[in-house]
């Protein structure tokens, strides 16, 4: 029998509480959407948004997602490279066209730039129902969802709704809000107000269907070793 | 200098030879060797290029890499804890010092822009300098019984691993895994990307060169790289050797996974997602 450590895959929720600067998070926010293309178990994805925030929210992060420079990564003034393989680029433009099919507005990007390398530009949808395929399928690539919600505890059991559970991030200055999603979200790291989900001194993996076993910190190291109880009689 | 793309998708981007130049030769690197193999095209994202070819191990590659990640397990895991860290930060130390040509790589084969590239290879050598670290405090307890009687709890490196790393963080990703197994006293087999596998022939290279394994043991290696598809039977089988198994893949992979498991042993249970990425 063999131990194993699996960290898989994510559908990062981001939940954004009504006592935030909604413009200032909506541009971090896109940068970090656009990291490595969103080709990242940890990406930033479905944006549960409080009522009172969303629409300057939304529109900020559109503004913000269509500065987002895409195209060689060698050229330094580039902020986006190509999507790694084909098989991305086919899979966003998938997400995208069911999404709107749906009902999602398409805010900024959309389309894939060109028709040599694989560039898809930062691509924020909007009003996106929960039943687009992309709110279930991890797109890992540079889709931004954006969802209204009523409040924290409908954004809690939206973050939760699909079988992931590997990163989440949050941004609220309340502490009565952190301790909510603390408790309530289902996952294996939490960030609240930034964007890192893991670094080398503390356990990073998920929960659910994001697999299990730890890597970083104390944790990670011990899942490399066995446990030996040696008892020995003295007297 | 390089050129953007524009955004009407004309290319204007002219590769000089000398970034070229920064595409490692792809090869395993099994019984401290460095093997040639035939195997497939690896795609630069941005143009379509061809950069190298990735060598597909064969069953007796994987073999002699198992056999010989075994001998290096029971040296390695025999050396001080002292000793492992100043051979794993010796590998950190010339990762730091390559971290330019790294990053050129890794761009080139995975398309993230080059500041992101030169931040996961420096992130991967704060990883592994931590594990490294922390690979002198794997503590184990006394706890109190009867008089006359006493119980040491020991954590022991569970033996040779087996990583399989995704194609999104061709260097930070295996540094994981090779930081956290080195540094525990066990020795690993690394199968990186098919498609990103640079970043794991420098990484590797860079702890041969830091002595990794020692003169002692010649024989032997502490790592054996084989970049071999996990699709092939032949790959997964040797795998289930090992004794644990470090995971970061994507669907495709872990179906192929599952179907080692199905015949082999059923001690656990994969729960990737349906769609390839």
């Amino acid at each position: 029998m063999k131990p194993v450590i699996m960290e898989l895959g994510g559908h990062a929720p981001v939940i954004m509480c009504n006592d935030i600067d909604p413009v200032s998070s909506a541009g971090t926010s896109a940068v970090a959407k656009s990291r490595n293309a969103g080709q990242v178990c940890v990406s930033p994805t479905r944006f549960f948004v409080e009522d009172a925030i969303y629409t300057q929210f939304a529109e900020a992060f559109a503004q913000k997602a269509r500065t987002i420079t895409v195209g060689n990564g060698l050229d330094p003034d580039n902020q986006m490279g190509p999507l790694a393989n084909e098989r991305r680029l086919a899979a966003m433009e998938t997400l995208v066209a069911d999404a709107k099919a749906k009902g999602a507005r398409v805010t900024a990007g959309g389309e894939r730039i060109g028709n040599h390398g694989y560039y898809f530009p930062l691509t924020v949808l909007a009003d996106v129902p929960d039943d687009a395929r992309a709110m279930r399928e991890e797109p890992f690539g540079p889709l931004a969802l954006l969802s209204r919600v009523r409040n924290i505890d409908e954004a809690i059991e939206k973050a939760n709704s699909v079988p992931y559970g590997l990163a989440a991030y949050a941004f609220t200055n309340s502490a009565r809000n952190v301790d909510r999603l603390a408790e309530g979200v289902e996952v294996g790291n939490l960030s609240i107000n930034h964007f890192v989900a893991s670094s080398a001194e503390t356990p990073f993996g998920g929960v659910k269907d994001s697999g299990f076993g730890r890597e970083g910190g104390t944790e990670g190291l011990q899942c490399y070793t066995v446990v030996k109880n040696v008892s020995h009689l003295t007297a | 200098m390089p050129k953007r793309i524009r955004r009407d998708g004309q290319l204007q981007f002219d590769r000089s030879a000398q970034e070229m130049a920064n595409y490692p030769d792809l090869k395993l690197y099994v019984a401290a060797e460095w093997r040639q193999a035939a195997g497939q095209p690896v795609i630069n994202p941005a143009d379509e290029s061809v950069l190298g070819t990735v060598p597909h191990a064969t069953r007796a590659d994987l073999d002699d890499a198992l056999a010989a990640a075994e001998q290096g397990f029971r040296v390695w895991s025999r050396t001080s804890p002292a000793k492992r860290a100043e051979v794993i930060l010796e590998a950190v130390r010339l990762m730091r010092g390559r971290v330019e040509d790294m990053a050129i790589a890794m761009t080139l084969e995975q398309g993230k822009p080059i500041a992101q590239s030169r931040l996961e290879i420096l992130r991967g050598c704060e990883i592994i300098e931590w594990d490294a670290q922390e690979g002198r405090r794997i503590y184990g307890r006394i706890i109190p019984s009867e008089p006359g009687m006493r119980h040491s709890v020991l954590r022991q490196p569970i033996g040779v691993v087996a990583a399989f790393s995704p194609w999104n963080f061709p260097m930070s990703s295996p540094a994981r895994k090779v930081g956290g197994a080195l540094s525990a006293g066990c020795s690993i087999v690394l199968k990186a990307s098919e498609e990103t596998p640079a970043g794991a022939v420098q990484l590797v290279q860079a702890f041969v060169d830091a002595g990794l394994p020692p003169g002692g043991v010649e024989s032997g290696v502490r790592q054996a790289f084989g970049n071999l598809r996990v699709s092939d039977p032949a790959a997964v089988g040797a795998a289930g050797d090992v004794h644990r198994v470090g995971s970061r893949w994507k669907a495709s992979v872990g179906d192929g996974w599952r179907a080692h498991e199905a015949g082999h042993h059923g001690a656990w249970r994969t729960r990737t997602g349906d769609h390839v990425q």
